[in-house]
């Protein structure tokens, strides 16, 4: 069995899962700044104290965490695993690349050592934990710390413009007035263990997960939902758990008119039509690398209270496929949920997690 | 597990070499492009997107293809897991990207290529290889790595051959690709991290 902590993140509203648990139930967004573009298009964005970049954030996760892994055999036996797309550099050939960041940070965090990078595009968070549950599960390790991380960088903001996916509204994930992404910086972090923490109340066991290609276009969502009807069946199938069993999805749901209509098309075709689906994208809107275990750990928090956010502005349902889209909040009614992410290059990423009773 | 390297393959400023033999020899080349379209021409000829794709998706495509030509990979297959890695991402098209944003106006082509994980899924696309993916960013080709990366992959039961590639995004061409499967070419166990660096750095 593979256990997971509840988790750690750093948001525009600040550090740590519960004060941004409160701001979501009360149905705030957590946007703190504006990105005018070139072409004079003003973007709400999440942005992070101006002194946090990739080093700071990976000093900042890692202290935190130190304690679990400082023992020098712990430490031997953890893997770490940090997932990011720019990891907020990329264009500037005379910046530090990220490997160069992280082995220099990494030097002050024995005995880590050896991390895998994931860059996956929007399922590298969601990757890593299937990937730190797998190597658990291999016996090559006993726990894993994955820490997902990304800013928005003008870089990246006038990338997703220039591919006109880009809201100038807040985003409304699975509405039918949705007119693209709303983008922040991020950084989250979970703790993967064969052991049950023993002081840490409300853990979750990651029950399986997978990843599948589209294998259908690199930056449009297939419009069969193939790799994300293939990401979850093959989740399924490696938790063991019946289809009746999940009592709550928390999707990719972008805001995206493609995407959101791609999941939908997916959830449908799997059977899902009845099981309560939220996209968190509407509160902080998307963080690229972060945004699996992000969501990840605001998914596990919803659960754990027994209760499920509303999809944020959702007037209308604006997808074909029949599914329970999120209007208002909800009693959660199981302990098992299914997280998915879809992204470009037509990789899907599922998991499933179960609380432990 | 018994795994073993099915077949290897390089690509070089000379050509592509598929288990040390030259299966495509390149006598001269004006730049990048031209050495792409070389190889291009002589090994898929009929996929004309391939011009629009960034070097590494170009890279892979090209190496993958080899394989598939051999009919050591079938298309239309789930059973593939892809791991790509190397140090730099998508430099290249990352500073291409970059200098349309400053100069003119950002170049919406340019910016689907600035995540390297794109290079796997351009040759998914191409042969409908709807397994697992992953792209690594890494200081160097890593033996530790490519096992854990196989041992990990080995999760989702239906995934039975490797595709590895060390994919470098550079000027001078240099890239490895190993296909590993069950097929005991070379055992897994048996096979020794000075071996596998001889053939990713020989």
């Amino acid at each position: 069995m593979v256990f997971i902590d509840r988790g750690h993140i750093i948001t525009s509203a600040g550090e740590g899962v519960a004060k941004n648990a409160e701001m979501l139930f009360a149905g705030n967004h957590l946007f703190n700044a504006q990105y005018q573009s070139k072409s004079g298009v003003t973007y709400p964005v999440g942005r992070l104290e101006p002194s946090m970049n990739l080093e700071e954030g990976l000093k900042s996760i890692l202290v935190h965490y130190q304690s679990k892994f400082s023992d020098l055999e712990t430490g031997r036996r953890t893997k770490l695993i940090i997932t990011t797309t720019k990891g907020g550099v990329g264009g500037d050939p005379n910046a530090k690349g990220i490997v160069e960041i992280v082995y220099n940070v990494l030097k002050r965090f024995e005995p880590l050592s050896n991390p895998w990078i994931i860059s996956n595009a929007c399922v590298s968070g969601v990757m890593g934990i299937i990937h730190g549950t797998n190597l658990i599960r291999s016996g090559m390790y006993d726990h894993a710390l994955v820490i997902g991380i990304d800013f928005a960088t003008d870089f990246i903001l006038d990338g997703f413009e220039s591919l006109h996916a880009m809201s100038a509204d807040l985003c409304r994930p699975f509405d039918a007035k949705r007119t693209g992404i709303n983008l922040s910086d991020a950084i989250a972090a979970v703790w993967l263990s064969k052991d049950k923490s023993s002081n840490e109340k409300g853990d979750f066991e990651v029950l399986g997960g997978a990843s599948a290609n589209d294998a259908n276009h690199i930056s449009g969502p297939s419009r069969t939902g193939e790799g994300l009807y293939r990401s979850v069946s093959d989740a399924l199938r490696q938790s063991g758990v019946a289809l009746e069993e999940i009592g709550y999805i928390n999707a990719h749901g972008t805001g995206t008119m493609y995407n959101d209509e791609m999941e939908s098309i997916a959830f449908d075709r799997l059977g899902m039509g009845k099981i309560p689906v939220n996209s968190l994208k509407g509160y902080f809107g998307h963080t690229l690398g972060a945004a699996g275990v992000l969501e990840t750990v605001l998914a596990m928090e919803q659960v754990s209270k027994g209760k499920l956010l509303a999809n944020r502005l959702l007037s209308e349902k604006g997808v074909s496929g029949d599914i329970n889209l999120l209007a208002n909040i909800e009693a959660s009614q199981s302990p098992v949920f299914l997280k998915t992410s879809s992204g470009f290059g037509g990789i899907n990423s599922s998991i499933i997690l179960k609380q432990c009773l | 597990m018994s795994l073993g390297i099915k077949a290897y393959i390089s690509l070089s400023p000379s050509g592509i070499c598929f288990n040390d033999e030259m299966f495509l020899k390149v006598d001269h080349y004006d730049d990048l492009k031209d050495f792409f379209k070389q190889l291009y021409t002589n090994i898929i000829g009929n996929y004309p997107k391939f011009h629009k794709m960034d070097n590494l998706s170009k890279i892979g495509l090209l190496m993958t293809e080899v394989l598939v030509k051999k009919e050591l990979i079938t298309p239309e297959n789930d059973g593939l897991g892809i791991v790509f890695a190397n140090p730099t991402s998508s430099k290249t098209v990352d500073q291409l990207f970059e200098n349309s944003r400053i100069e003119e106006a950002p170049s919406p082509a340019l910016f689907v290529y600035t995540l390297p994980n794109i290079s796997i899924g351009e040759l998914t696309i191409r042969h409908k290889f709807f397994g697992e993916s992953l792209f690594l960013l890494s200081p160097r080709p890593d033996f530790y790595q490519l096992k854990e990366a196989i041992l990990s992959f080995s999760g989702n039961e239906k995934i039975n051959s490797f595709l590895y590639c060390w994919i470098e995004d550079d000027e001078i061409p240099s890239s490895k690709m190993l296909l590993i499967n069950n097929d005991k070419t070379y055992s897994l166990n048996d096979f020794e991290l000075v071996h596998f660096q001889q053939l990713l750095n020989g």
